[in-house]
């Protein structure tokens, strides 16, 4: 049995997280208002992006390496233009950008490449 | 045609420049001209200032910065290997030659508008042409910061009026100038 690359346990962990904080930022700044679905909406879709992040690291994972790395920054991208049109917290918006930042510095190692692109069947 | 590699970083090296100039030129016409406030004024109105502030922003942000922009397009087009480089350093000469033109056709000529909107478009592209060069030359981690920049600019574009929009767009822009120098210098290293 293969064992797992510490460095793909935490990029697994980390997306894990994202998704995590996302839906507390949901949580904790829900307000009943016009926008509330569009609010709603940006946590719930950034929430998605992060676990399936994390989805991505897991053996037999849907994405190759180089499309988990677009993905991740892609998802990063989001939470950016989120903290943009004032759906997200932009405390909330620093976390998330520091939690992609970890994601990709995971990704950019050669033990996690060589396993996304072996582990994705 | 045979090029040393050694040239590209110098050419690199024009990128820092230019940022470095923009931002000292931007802050001292900020500074002269106490009337203009960020994100409420747009920079174009600097360069029709009655203070120092005009000669800053004209010769400063748009002249120097502008010959430098365009000597790093030149760059980028003579010492690279792939498309999506060569268009980037085609579209940023044009970029920095029409930021040139927009110091010299200031906000009280009619040109102003349609040079500075072009310069804008060509400089943005020129980021779209990059970001596909570097994910094309494995250079990822550069392709993916370009992807957040772009991204980012559409979205100030639509949340944001044209002077906040301009202000932010420009640091952003700035940034990137700065990530593609280093991505430059580091190529021209490893080769």
């Amino acid at each position: 049995m293969e064992t797992v690359p510490r460095i793909v346990k935490i990029g697994c962990a980390l997306g894990f997280i994202g998704g995590i904080i996302c839906m507390i930022g949901l949580a904790l700044f829900f307000e009943v208002e016009d926008s509330a679905l569009a609010n709603m909406g940006a946590y719930m879709l950034i929430a998605v992006m992060f676990f399936a992040l994390a989805g991505g690291f897991a053996k037999g994972g849907q994405w190759s390496w180089n499309v988990l790395l677009l993905m991740t920054f892609l998802t990063i991208a989001a939470v950016g233009c989120s903290v943009i049109f004032e759906v997200l917290d932009v405390n909330v918006g620093i976390i998330l950008v520091a939690v992609g930042a970890l994601i990709v510095a995971s990704l950019s190692m050669p033990s996690s490449k060589t396993w996304t692109n072996r582990m994705r069947f | 045609m045979k090029v040393s590699k050694d040239h590209g970083t110098a050419f690199a090296w024009l990128g820092v420049t230019g940022v470095a100039v923009f931002v000292f030129s931007w802050l001292c016409a900020a500074s002269a001209d106490s009337a203009w406030q960020f994100g409420v004024n747009t920079l174009s109105e600097l360069g029709v200032s009655d203070t120092d502030a005009s000669c800053y922003f004209n010769l400063g942000c748009c002249a120097v910065t502008g010959i430098l922009i365009a000597a790093l397009g030149c760059g980028r087009t003579i010492y690279s290997k792939n498309a999506g480089h060569i268009a980037c350093g085609v579209l940023l000469a044009f970029g920095g030659i029409l930021l040139v033109l927009v110091g010299v056709f200031t906000m009280d000529t009619d040109e102003h508008k349609v040079i500075a909107v072009s310069a804008a478009l060509f400089l943005f592209m020129g980021i779209i042409a990059a970001t596909a060069g570097n994910w094309v030359a494995d250079r990822k981690i550069f392709a993916g910061a370009g992807i957040v920049i772009i991204f980012m600019l559409v979205a100030m574009f639509f949340a944001y009026d044209t002077a906040e929009f301009e202000a932010y767009g420009i640091i952003l822009a700035m940034v990137w100038f700065l990530l593609e120098s280093v991505n430059m210098i580091l190529s021209g290293k490893k080769n």
